[in-house]
């Protein structure tokens, strides 16, 4: 499975925001008007977006990608609803977001959960001298990854979509239809959660 | 600021939405406060590592599947948006909402002779397929059914000693529709007389 290393920050470009989302917009108008073709453009600037939330949530590769696919169709189908109000990508993030609990509802996934959380793969080395030399290393972030694996599909979505898809408080809680402040406290149980399985894999080891 | 709100602090810290004064009351107890420090240290190591988190490329395919599929979906009859907007239009008309009646009604009548002719085909096709075995029925029942048992009812009756004619006549009558007993009328009223003069009233 390929892999980059380019992330950006979206929080960060909000200059670029708002010209890119009248584009956007722009783009949306001229679908519903009949530019089938032009969806393409749209799917080929949020597919890596959608597909790495899906596959975050779904944990399995054919089904995100499927799930993505759907994900779009449905974008598709519904796209005169789509106001405007909100930006395209947090719109899609809910459409992806649904998709993937119904799917996660409905495929009965449980035995994958049970699978993940049993299966301890991650090694590090013994020679460790310190806490805090140790998770400079380049291993401790595996523990974050398998730890992130096993976080229920609630908190697994708000890290995704705030550390990675780059959304505010404020889209995250239009996404998961909760209010701003459960937000909040989803994100922070979930990073407390992470905190204490590397701590308590830290303090552990040595 | 003590160690017991510090980890609701350390998560407005790192997101930074404390105020200035806060920022440096916290700081200050980081300075002082060895575990909070460590805590500190391991919430920063916990971020890099939901930062470091791999972004996946998704599959190459990905854009083509959705527009074949977009595509497939098109070319197959959906009528489900001109349906949805045809009931729009006559639920505003309803509700009074629609003020540009001529304009609305102009469109839709547009829309409607827009559409490609194998809409027309697969509408007709779909109704015909629905309708067909009503038409079958009554087509057998008024050129061979009320026929034959018009006939066999006549002949019954010739060779008949008593007058079968009030238990076969109305029932045949009943099932004729109202078509096919127009157009038999004459043959039976010709009956009827041809009964009436036979065997007399009833």
């Amino acid at each position: 499975m390929p892999q980059t290393d380019c992330r950006k920050d979206d929080r960060t470009l909000s200059h670029s925001a708002d010209a890119s989302q009248a584009d956007e917009n722009e783009l949306v108008k001229r679908v519903c008007m009949g530019e089938t073709q032009l969806f393409r453009l749209l799917i080929e600037r949020h597919q890596q977006h959608i597909f790495n939330l899906c596959y975050r949530m779904l944990r399995q590769f054919e089904e995100a990608d499927d799930a993505t696919q759907d994900t779009f169709l449905k974008a598709y189908r519904s796209l005169k609803q789509f106001r405007g109000d909100a930006r395209l990508k947090t719109w899609l993030c809910r459409i992806a977001r649904n998709e993937c609990l119904n799917r996660l509802r409905h495929e009965n996934m449980a035995s994958l959960d049970q699978q993940l959380t049993t299966d301890d793969s991650f090694q590090i080395a013994d020679s460790t001298p310190s806490p805090l030399e140790l998770i400079e290393q380049q291993e401790t972030q595996s523990i974050v990854h398998e730890a992130i694996n096993k976080l229920p599909h609630r908190y697994r979505l708000v890290i995704t979509l705030f550390h990675l898809n780059g959304l505010s408080y404020e889209e995250i809680s239009q996404v998961m239809e909760i209010p701003m402040g459960t937000v909040k406290t989803h994100i922070f149980r979930a990073r407390e959660l992470l905190k204490l399985k590397l701590q308590a894999f830290v303090e552990g080891k040595i | 600021m003590d160690c017991r709100n510090f980890e609701e602090l350390s998560q407005l810290y790192i997101d930074g939405e404390l105020d200035d004064e806060h920022i440096s009351q916290f700081e200050d107890h980081l300075i002082t406060c060895d575990s909070c420090k460590q805590e500190m240290e391991y919430l920063r190591a916990t971020l890099r590592g939901i930062e470091s988190y791999p972004q996946f490329e998704p599959p190459s395919d990905l854009a083509d599947n959705v527009m074949a599929r977009i595509e497939g979906s098109a070319s197959s009859w959906d009528f489900s948006q001109e349906l949805a907007y045809i009931t729009s239009v006559s639920r505003q008309l309803a509700s009074g909402q629609l003020t540009r009646f001529p304009q609305a009604f102009a469109t839709m009548i547009v829309r409607l002779i827009l559409l490609p002719p194998r809409i027309y085909f697969r509408v007709f096709t779909t109704v015909f397929q629905r309708i067909r075995p009503v038409l079958v029925r009554w087509s057998h029942f008024s050129k061979t059914q009320t026929l034959h048992s018009i006939e066999s009812s006549r002949r019954s009756l010739a060779k008949s000693h008593r007058n079968p004619l009030r238990r076969i006549y109305p029932n045949m009558l009943y099932h004729l529709n109202p078509l096919t007993k127009l157009a038999y009328q004459p043959m039976i009223n010709s009956l009827r007389r041809y009964t009436l003069f036979n065997y007399g009233r009833f």
